[in-house]
């Protein structure tokens, strides 16, 4: 028997917002029982900390450096290599539904595919692929997408538009009138990207993306092998789940981050030992980057603000872990719930409160690095129940999913299959991920290498318009897991830090055909 | 709009939303026989926006090259 693959992702989704993570604020049962089964990964690194580059590398099992897709904004090449399309090839059908990103959502030209398939009304787009062939847009059979509210052109946007166009207006408003990340507050803080939402529950995109997969899932003829990427915008921000929701988790109940320093002066200590654009962006000095709002100030963040948002992440979270049970329970109903390979995690993290900061940026630490990672693989396979505790990175999901389907990785893909436990890691010589951040906004050039083994966190920041290529980071992850003591400077360390740094060197000397990098098209 | 053949020099407005501003001017200077320097300039409000303009400019620079070589190579 074939294994299908349901393949879930969320957006900017921290590593301890599982219960199966050690996380005690959202109460997800789903995903927990599915770690239980299968494979719990300690430390997932993403190939970048915002979405573009991140969801890229997922599809092409490379590294930004090599698909192209460097930062937001910069689209993926059309005849990138895509994993889906060597699953079509298998015979899978194959849907992405949800949030994409490989191309800009700004799109006034109207330049893009994923913008322009809710107006065309059709399931797919004939394209150029790698090797020469056309076929389904990047190896889709079918794709229906959402975002962040209900904005701009997509599937989701146009069906709440036209069917509930009076809840429009309860959304959050992303974007200001500027086109910026919007800085206005909400809620009972007046905590930035933050709204009531009286949406009802079941317009909601998250249960709408459950929604249209269930309904493509059972489209599906019985023994049909199937790839659907099940993708929730949540729980990136802004941050307006349905209000029927959020007395879930009652925001005045919700302990500070351990990682969120209570006093200003801690705050600034601790930023002082980073690389300068750090303390820059909390100050409001700097603007590096389009993902947080451009007129937020860190600095004038509020403890209580810090519970809100993670209050309402976290109901966003239990939202997806219960969407999340309906799919699994259609897969039951369907009788493949023991032929279905599922694969859970996020793009990147989100700093919600970390070092008094919030949103992503250049910032590798933890809080935007180490992220959710589950593989229940089949039933029919019998796992054996492991956790993974050796460093891993999302680059390795292409040819994992090859390997489900029993398909050769191809010569294109840079990571190896996940290892099912620690001695398998051991065996095929996992022990480093590795990411990257290339940005450039308006004349503000910022790049860092990092690399992550087992015992440290080591970031190079090259130079550009606010590094001039000596700063770096090396954290301790044993003596340090918040990373709060940089010890680049320390002659201690020496010897570490040039044994990392090779290993940052290999890393970018490292042999392979590298696609011209693309051009920056949009902030977003 | 302008276009002024003798100056080569073509300028464009968009004056749809969400443009507040916008102005586009393309200029193409001699600078040899069958040599050419074509310099595309805009400006644009709100700031946010001009980056897809600067995104599309960089193909509209590379069409242009590949019009004025083609017609280069026919002449």
């Amino acid at each position: 028997v074939s294994r299908k693959i349901l393949f879930i992702t969320t957006d900017q989704q921290r590593y301890d917002t599982l219960g199966a993570n050690g996380g005690t604020l959202s109460r997800t049962p789903v995903l927990d029982r599915l770690a239980s089964e299968g494979i719990r990964y300690e430390r997932a690194q993403p190939t970048s900390v915002v979405c573009m580059p991140s969801r890229s590398s997922m599809l092409t099992g490379q590294f930004p450096s090599t698909h192209g897709a460097w930062m937001n904004g910069v689209p993926l090449a059309i005849d990138a290599p895509s994993v889906a399309e060597s699953l079509h090839d298998a015979g899978y059908a194959t849907a992405l539904i949800g949030k994409a990103h490989f191309e800009p959502f700004m799109d006034p030209f109207g330049l893009y595919a994923e913008n322009a398939l809710a107006n065309l009304g059709i399931p797919t787009i004939e394209q150029d692929w790698f090797d020469g062939r056309r076929g389904v847009h990047r190896g889709f059979d079918y794709l229906e997408f959402a975002t962040h509210g209900v904005m701009g052109a997509l599937h989701y946007a146009k069906w709440m538009n036209e069917q509930h166009p009076e809840a429009i207006r309860s959304f959050y408003q992303v974007v200001d009138r500027e086109f910026n990340v919007n800085a206005a507050g909400g809620g009972d803080t007046d905590a930035p990207q933050v709204k009531f939402n009286a949406v009802p529950r079941e317009w909601y995109h998250t249960d709408w993306v459950a929604d249209r997969t269930i309904r493509w899932l059972e489209e599906q003829a019985a023994d049909q092998d199937w790839f659907c990427w099940m993708s929730f915008p949540d729980p990136h921000h802004p941050w307006d789940p349905p209000k029927s929701e959020i007395g879930r988790v009652p925001w005045r109940d919700v302990a500070l981050p351990v990682n969120y320093p209570q006093s200003a002066s801690e705050r600034e200590s601790l930023l002082d030992q980073k690389a300068r654009h750090w303390r820059a962006w909390y100050d409001g000095r700097l603007v590096s980057n389009y993902e947080a709002p451009a007129k937020w100030v860190p600095a004038t963040m509020t403890a209580d603000q810090v519970r809100e948002v993670n209050a309402l992440n976290a109901v966003e979270v239990e939202l997806i872990d219960e969407a999340i049970g309906r799919v699994l329970a259609s897969i039951e109903r369907k009788g493949w719930g023991d032929d279905v390979d599922v694969i859970f995690t996020s793009d990147h993290g989100e700093l919600q409160g970390d070092f008094g900061l919030l949103f992503k940026g250049p910032y590798h630490v933890d809080g935007l690095m180490r992220l959710p990672l589950i593989w229940r693989p089949a039933r029919s396979t019998a796992p054996q129940p492991s956790v993974v505790h050796t460093p891993v990175s999302l680059v390795s999901l292409a040819a994992t999913f090859l390997d489900i389907a029993g398909q050769p990785a191809p010569v294109w893909v840079e990571g190896a299959a996940l290892p099912v436990d620690d001695q398998d890691a051991s065996q095929r010589s996992f022990d480093a991920t590795f990411t990257e951040w290339d940005s450039s906004f308006f004349g503000i050039d910022v790049h860092l290498r990092s690399v992550v083994t087992s015992e440290f966190l080591y970031t190079r920041y090259q130079p550009g318009t606010t590094h001039d290529g000596s700063e770096g980071e090396l954290y301790d992850l044993t003596d340090d897991p918040l990373q709060r003591v940089n010890r680049f400077d320390d002659p201690a360390m020496t010897a570490v830090r040039a044994t990392l740094s090779e290993r940052l060197d290999d890393h970018e000397l490292r042999p392979g055909e590298r696609a011209t990098p693309g051009v920056l098209m949009a902030p977003v | 709009m302008s276009i002024d053949d003798t100056l080569r020099h073509f300028a464009y407005r968009i004056t749809a939303a969400p443009y507040t501003f916008h102005l586009g001017v393309i200029d193409v200077i001699e600078i040899a026989t069958n040599d050419s320097l074509c310099v595309y300039s805009t400006t644009a409000l709100p700031d946010t926006l001009a980056l897809l303009i600067a995104g599309g400019t960089v193909g509209a620079l590379d069409q242009i090259q590949r019009l004025a070589e083609s017609s280069r190579v026919a002449s």
